[in-house]
């Protein structure tokens, strides 16, 4: 049975389409990544998906059930924005609220509180909370449950590096446990982290694209930037950009043996290498038009 | 249940219904001090009240005797006499108020009124109509039969006409009103700001929800009861007018039954919690419908003064909900509890919200 089914929906509001005649299928567990423009729809057909908002037309099963039904939402959560957050409640009590409703047992809300990492303020009222330690609020709320199918509206919004690296963690776990996630995100370089699976949405239509063929692989050098090296990229045609802490390498036509080939011949200092994959980035300026840095 | 709990947890955070029950708590002080403190001009009050009548009488003697003096009137020389005898016994009655003779002077007070229908038989100026001389002698006629004395229905500080001052003040359409907007802000805040998309994905119906809901929102107004119930059944009892026989203080209606004090404060209460049961329905069916807090909180209002403008200018049915706004009127108009009235609030409370319910299924966003 095919987990999410999204078919013709189309939305509309007043002359302007904001989805139209999306569909999509998904059978199994994995990361797929919603990207778009600001005001391109992304949190709309999270909405539609999630039955907080009805389509113009289409419709949309999870399961096999309608997402009508609300005995869906006992193995499918919605990360939505932190507004709807209760400000005058801890977020114990919302934690407690949603252990309730889904009757789990009590300690999953220390058990996830502690895997998300918000015990320290669990008790505090949410109003109180940081952007950060509400998202962190959000995601618990969300895999209180262990749901199957997950769906995020913007997560990384507001977080510090380590929280996003947690966050990371997390969605693939729970890929890797089972769940389907559907996440939104302008982190691009995130997005190209935790999956391949990217789904665009460009003038009411979802383009379903594996970041695979638009893979990029670059090597951020920290080191102190240096004109002899910087002559020796371009006499073996690496394109490479100035940054920082130092260099962003790109492979193009070589190989990572190349690359080392190149840097034992030079006389440099090198810090650290990273290795960066983008893809995302790369066919979204292709898609939405937008002119890359030279 | 668990909604219910939520709610309930929700409408103690917002703090508006702790606001709501202070505030009951020291207007009902305020008031019981108030009353303390003007215990001393209650026989003075009462005094200066037949002082008019007194005058009044004394002046139609005054004039009695000076045509008397001109040429004699066997008509005028009746009047005379019966109004000397009325002077007398008003000063008798002022008498028995001045040292506090409470059952004295309800006999003088009875007597007055009887000497006084004689007087205007015989054309003599008394300000009260028969039919209000009528009632008051009745009235006494009750107390005397209970061993109980008069009390000043706006300053008494015995338990139930205290109760009964308090509760004809807050279960009111103002007291009603506040209650369920204050109590229900919890609802109409989550449209504002949007928290009610929290509640929305999790397994929960919209039965649940509502039902959930208004439990929660019925406590709230039921523990408010107990407040002003309790509150002002308290401060009179540790202020010492607490005689049991009190709670059989005679109240009449307007077709001259009688209905004692205790019966009236039960059934108000009675009617009060199923009238707040009816107004939540009616906030939350609203609310549903509208998903605006300003435009519910307005068109609630409206349709609650409406309600009250409409009891208020006479026209007053059992079957009409609202009446209900007033719940010790209605039990005084009433011998006894009313079944029909009962099944009336019950029974639009549950079309209510199944309509509610119904309403709420809609998406959360439009």
């Amino acid at each position: 049975m095919s987990r999410i089914v999204i078919k013709d929906i189309s939305k509309t509001y007043k002359s302007h389409v904001v989805l139209n005649s999306i569909s999509l299928t998904i059978d199994e567990a994995g990361i797929w990544a919603l990207v778009a423009p600001n005001g391109a729809g992304k949190t709309t057909l999270l909405n539609i998906v999630a039955n907080l908002l009805k389509p113009s037309s289409g419709k949309v099963t999870l399961f096999g059930k309608t997402n009508t039904d609300h005995r869906i939402f006992k193995e499918v959560s919605y990360l939505q924005d932190n507004s709807v957050l209760f400000d005058y409640l801890t977020g114990y009590d919302h934690l407690k609220y949603v252990c309730d409703v889904q009757k789990l047992p009590k300690n999953r809300i220390a058990e996830t509180a502690a895997y998300v990492g918000m015990e320290g303020y669990l008790k505090k009222r949410v109003g109180s909370y940081s952007l950060g330690m509400k998202q962190h609020l959000l995601l618990a709320a969300s895999i209180l449950s262990k749901p199957k199918i997950l769906l995020m509206d913007e997560p990384l919004n507001g977080l510090d590096p380590s929280s996003a690296i947690l966050v990371r963690n997390i969605l693939k776990e729970l890929a890797a446990q089972g769940t389907t996630i559907i996440l939104s995100s302008h982190n691009l370089s995130e997005i190209d982290r935790v999956t391949r699976q990217v789904l665009f949405l460009k003038d009411g239509k979802l383009l379903e694209e594996n970041m695979a063929h638009y893979e990029m692989i670059s090597y951020q050098f920290t080191m102190l930037q240096n004109e002899e090296w910087e002559t020796r990229l371009k006499t073996f045609s690496f394109p490479f950009e100035k940054v920082d802490k130092g260099y962003d390498i790109q492979l193009a036509h070589h190989s990572f043996q190349d690359l080392l080939n190149l840097v034992a011949a030079a006389t440099i200092s090198i810090q650290d290498i990273q290795k960066v994959i983008s893809g995302t980035e790369k066919r979204y300026a292709e898609l939405f038009n937008v002119r890359e840095p030279v | 249940m668990k909604t219910s709990m939520f709610e309930w947890k929700k409408i103690r955070r917002l703090k508006l219904f702790v606001a709501l029950a202070a505030a009951t708590f020291l207007l009902i002080t305020g008031m019981y001090i108030h009353n303390v403190v003007q215990q001393d001009l209650i026989p003075a009050k009462k005094i200066e009240y037949f002082s008019k009548f007194l005058t009044e009488v004394s002046q139609q003697n005054d004039t009695d005797q000076q045509t008397l003096q001109k040429s004699e009137d066997p008509e005028t020389k009746m009047r005379l006499e019966i109004g000397m005898a009325l002077v007398g016994a008003l000063k008798e009655l002022q008498d028995a108020i001045e040292n506090r003779e409470g059952n004295a002077e309800l006999s003088f007070e009875n007597t007055v009124y009887q000497i006084a229908t004689e007087y205007k038989s015989a054309l003599g100026t008394f300000s009260l109509s028969q039919k209000e001389m009528d009632h008051i002698t009745q009235v006494n006629q009750e107390l005397k039969k209970r061993n109980l004395i008069k009390e000043d229905f706006d300053l008494s500080i015995a338990q139930p006409l205290f109760m009964k001052k308090v509760t004809h003040l807050l279960l009111s359409p103002v007291g009603f009103l506040i209650a369920t907007l204050l109590i229900g802000n919890a609802f109409t805040k989550e449209w504002d700001d949007k928290s009610m998309q929290f509640n929305r994905v999790l397994p929960v119906s919209s039965a649940e929800r509502i039902i959930g809901r208004l439990f929660s929102y019925w406590l709230a107004s039921f523990v408010w009861l107990i407040i002003i119930y309790g509150i002002s059944f308290s401060l009179p009892y540790a202020g010492g007018r607490t005689e049991q026989s009190l709670f059989s203080y005679p109240f009449a209606n307007s077709n001259g039954q009688f209905n004692e004090a205790g019966g009236l404060l039960v059934n108000s209460g009675i009617y009060s919690v199923l009238f707040l049961l009816f107004s939540f329905t009616i906030f939350l069916l609203v609310g549903s419908m509208l998903r605006n807090a300003i435009i519910t909180v307005l068109l609630v209002s409206a349709v609650f003064i409406g309600g009250w403008i409409v009891t208020s200018v006479g026209v007053i049915s059992v079957w009409d909900p609202f009446t209900y706004q007033q719940p010790i009127q209605v039990a005084e108009q009433q011998k006894s509890l009313s079944p029909i009235s009962l099944l009336i609030l019950s029974g639009l409370s549950i079309v209510g919200t199944i309509l509610a319910c119904i309403a709420d299924k809609r998406r959360a966003l439009s």
